[in-house]
Parts: C-alpha cells; structure tokens; sequence
C-alpha cells in the first residue's frame, strides 16, 4: 500500500470525504467501516495502531459532541452526527497519512502545481522536526538525569534553561546547515531527484477504489438532513 | 606545485575572537594529509576554507596554484572540485529521503535528470547503501547517515575530497567501510585531506601530517617525525601513536630494529608474530 501511488491514494481521500460531507450518520458509519476493512486488509497495519492514532482526535470529538449536546439546543441524533463526521473524516486521513510517505505527498503536491517555495517549507520542516525532537529529547534527558525534574520549581527553571538552549542550538545549527547547503552548491532553490516508481496494481486499486465509488454512491443515495 | 596553499591566513567568526590566527601552510599532492590536534583547534574552520565556504578576514588560499576568489562562478567550481564531509551528519543530510539527499549535490551541478539519477545509484552502491535509497533520513543510525552523507559528496565527483573528522562517534564497522571508500578513491586518484584528533589514525593512514593548534600550523611532516617530537606531542597536547610507543620500547630493549611500521599487520609480521 505504501508504494501504491500517491495519486490514487489522494482520489480515494477526496472521494471518502466527499461520502463523509454529503451523506448522513449511516453513510459516515458506513466510511469509518470500510476505511477499518481496507486497512486491516490492504495496508497491513494492524487495528490497535490504527486506532491509537486516531485517539486523541476521537476525544476531542467526543467531547465536542458532547459540548455541542449540552450547550446548545441539538439533541442526542445531531451531537451522534457531529462525531460521525469527524470520526470518519479522521479516519480518512489517518489512513492517508499512515499508508503514504510524506515524501509521497510532497511529490504529489509539487506535482499538483504547488509552488515550489511551499513544497521546499514542507520537506525542511518534515526533516528538521525530526532533529528539534531529538535535540528536545537529548537536553530533557540531561537535565534530567541531574535531577532537573525533581522538584515543581525545579522543572520550571529546568524548562527556562531548556528554551534557552534550544534557542541557541537552533542559531547554532541554521549556521551550520547553511555552511553544509553551500559546501554542496546550493544557489537558493532546493533540486532534488525524487524517484516516481510507484505502482499502481489493477487489483489493489479496484479493492481500494470500488468501496469508495460504493460510500460515494451510497452518500448519494441518503444524503444528510 | 602545491594542491593547497595557505598564506597568512586569519579568520574570526563573527563578534568572536580570532580562530585562525595566520595560517601558513602547503599541502602536497598525491599526499594523504591528516591535520590533527585538539578540540577547538581551529582544524574544522581551516578546512571550511579549502571548499570556500568560509572566507578569510586576511590571507588567502590558493588552490592548484590559482587564488581562490569568491565570486558565485569560482566557488561553484572550486565546490565542484572539492567535496566536503561534515563531522556532524544531521548538519549536512536534510532532504525528505536517502536518494533525494545524495542527488542534491548533482542536481546543484545542472546534470540531468539520468545523469543524476547514475551518480546517485553509483554513490549510493559504491558504499553498500543502496537498500537505503527510499528511507526517510530520520529512520537512519549515525552511521549510516555518515554514509549517506558521504555518498552526497561522492556523487559530485570531485577532484578532493575534504573530512571533517569521518570517524568521531563512528562504530569500528561503519570506520572500516569508510576507510575502505575513502583508499578506493585515493587509487582512482582523488586527493583526501582529512582532520581528526585520533593519533594512531593519523599515523597509520597519514603520508602527512599537520599538528594544528591554537589557530596555527605548528608543524608538518613525516608522522614518523612529527610523532616523536616531544615538544610538538605536548604542545598540541597530543600522545605518541601506540604503534610507536611500542616500536620504540621495544627497540629500545632492543627487540625490534629499524624504522617503525604503520600499521597493526606490518608491526606483527616484522616482529615474526
């Protein structure tokens, strides 16, 4: 599923959420159901990860139903509805995103006609994430292997330090960056070669498109209200 | 003629003190030239200058002869002469994947897209990464990235092939591999500089080396010569290589004569072991 490519992979997002925006609570119930088939039968990713992915925003949905049910003048159906939808929009693009490399999508975006600068924003940002997080990691673990934690006023002045050196590892590391960036001739815009062979099996297609043409049809058939 | 020469050359970083405090210095062709001295030396900022990336406040450099000049046209030949490795992998690797990194460098050239596409498979098999080429970079152990990083210099196929430190943080396979790489290109005729503060590599690897200290070339030779020196091991508090330490006790007990060997293997088969 991963090297399947990314252009139908996007055809089957719209298409899913299409279904989710169109039709009522029966047909979202209908998407989350299939989108959880597709992935235990295509992407091999198993349910309990899928799942754990999709927690947090399944809470927040839940509790926005819930605030929505309280606060305002929609009953049970409606606040059911609104987590409906987000459920299975949710779902949709955790799918999405846990069955495609995000240098797929960059490859699809650039293809797409995204400007440049913006693709380029989105690989650096994609990559450097990665280092914040590790350095992030590296200086909590210091501070906390001298007892940087080990008291509340403690932690707070641990996480003052820890914004501080951040600060400085960032100036530290753009300068660097930018000496490596020079050293290999960069002249201002980031050329890359990115390999393009995805697949595109007929079979893995059918079984992934089918059911999304049927949701879409089905939307189409018991529209929402 | 030279391959580089350095004339009173100074350098500070911006709002810091001096770094290199006037480097004069020559290194030779055909020679593997190791510059080795302690940390915050200087060693890292003097070959930035090799590959133009940092510009002297004094002095200049000069290479094959001709002075460096700092216009867009010369440092991006003078960049496509001379590679650069990073001692830092996550400094110099930054694309979304293996492959896409390891084209940069070519795709900076102009080559076209097959052109590109060759280096890059070359690069990438000529180190045994090839496996790697679709992994995004974060996925990757230190090691590895050093190899990617490596290979992005390669696939620019310079002339000189400047490291920075290649073995810090390095396990002893992923040494191996790199050194193995770098005596292959040396035989097809690329020329290695490379700094590092490990005595017995410089030693063992080096035809030249250049103790550096202080912002200053202290001295340059021989290893054999320039690791005997007492005065110049303690001024860029340094120690004798173990293969020499050793040599010279036992010659000194007279167990071993001659000149000493560079390398574990010569040292057992001159000792008949």
């Amino acid at each position: 599923m991963r090297g399947l490519h990314p252009g139908v992979k996007a055809v089957w997002s719209l298409a899913m959420l299409a279904a989710v925006f169109a039709g009522g609570p029966v047909v979202q119930g209908v998407v989350l159901s299939v989108v959880l088939l597709q992935l235990l039968l295509l992407s091999g990713l198993s349910a309990v990860t899928f799942l754990g992915l999709l927690a947090p925003v399944l809470l927040f949905g839940l509790l926005g139903a819930l605030v929505v049910r309280f606060s305002s003048g929609v009953g049970w159906w409606g606040a059911l509805s609104l987590l409906a939808r987000v459920s299975s929009a949710s779902a949709v693009f955790a799918f999405l995103a846990a069955n495609t490399p995000f240098v797929h999508l960059l490859w699809l975006m650039g293809r797409l006609g995204v400007p440049d600068l913006l693709v380029e924003v989105f690989e650096l940002v994609y990559r450097y994430l990665f280092l914040l997080s590790q350095t992030v990691d590296a200086v909590k673990l210091a501070q906390d292997s001298r007892l940087g934690f080990s008291s509340f006023s403690c932690s707070l002045r641990s996480l003052s330090f820890a914004v501080g050196a951040m600060l400085r590892k960032v100036f530290l590391s753009l300068r660097e960056a930018s000496m490596a960036l020079e050293s290999r001739n960069f002249d201002g815009r980031f050329a890359f070669l990115t390999r393009a062979d995805f697949r595109a099996e007929p079979l893995l297609v059918a079984a992934l498109m089918l059911p999304a043409l049927g949701c879409l049809f089905l939307a189409l058939l018991l529209p929402q209200g | 003629m030279s391959l580089f020469e350095l004339k009173g050359l100074r350098f500070g970083y911006s709002r810091g003190e001096e770094v290199l405090k006037g480097v004069d210095l020559s290194l030779r062709r055909g020679a593997k030239t190791v510059v080795i001295g302690p940390n915050g030396s200087g060693k890292t900022t003097l070959l930035l200058h090799l590959n133009g990336v940092l510009r002297p406040t004094r002095g200049a450099v000069y290479f094959k002869g001709r002075q460096i000049s700092y216009d867009r046209r010369s440092l991006r030949e003078l960049r496509s002469a001379v590679g650069f490795l990073f001692q830092d992998p996550d400094v110099q690797v930054f694309a979304g994947t293996v492959f896409e990194d390891v084209s940069f460098g070519p795709m900076n050239l102009g080559l076209p897209g097959p052109e590109v596409e060759r280096r890059v498979q070359r690069a990438l098999s000529s180190l045994g990464i090839e496996e790697l080429a679709d992994r995004p970079l974060h996925f990757l152990s230190f090691g590895q990235k050093k190899l990617v990083a490596l290979a992005g210099v390669l696939a620019m196929e310079p002339e000189v092939l400047v490291l920075d430190e290649p073995t810090a943080n390095l396990d002893p396979a992923h040494v191996e591999v790199l050194l193995e790489k770098v005596e292959e290109l040396r035989s097809a005729g690329c020329e290695v500089i490379m700094s590092t503060h490990d005595v017995d590599l410089a030693y063992s690897w080096a035809d030249e080396v250049v103790i550096f200290c202080e912002g200053r070339a202290m001295a340059s030779g021989d290893p054999e010569a320039v690791f005997s020196s007492e005065e110049l091991l303690r001024a860029g508090s340094l120690r004798r290589p173990i293969l020499l330490e050793c040599w010279t006790a036992l010659r000194e007990r007279g167990l071993a004569d001659g000149p000493p060997p560079r390398d574990v293997l010569s040292f057992r088969r001159r000792l008949g072991l």
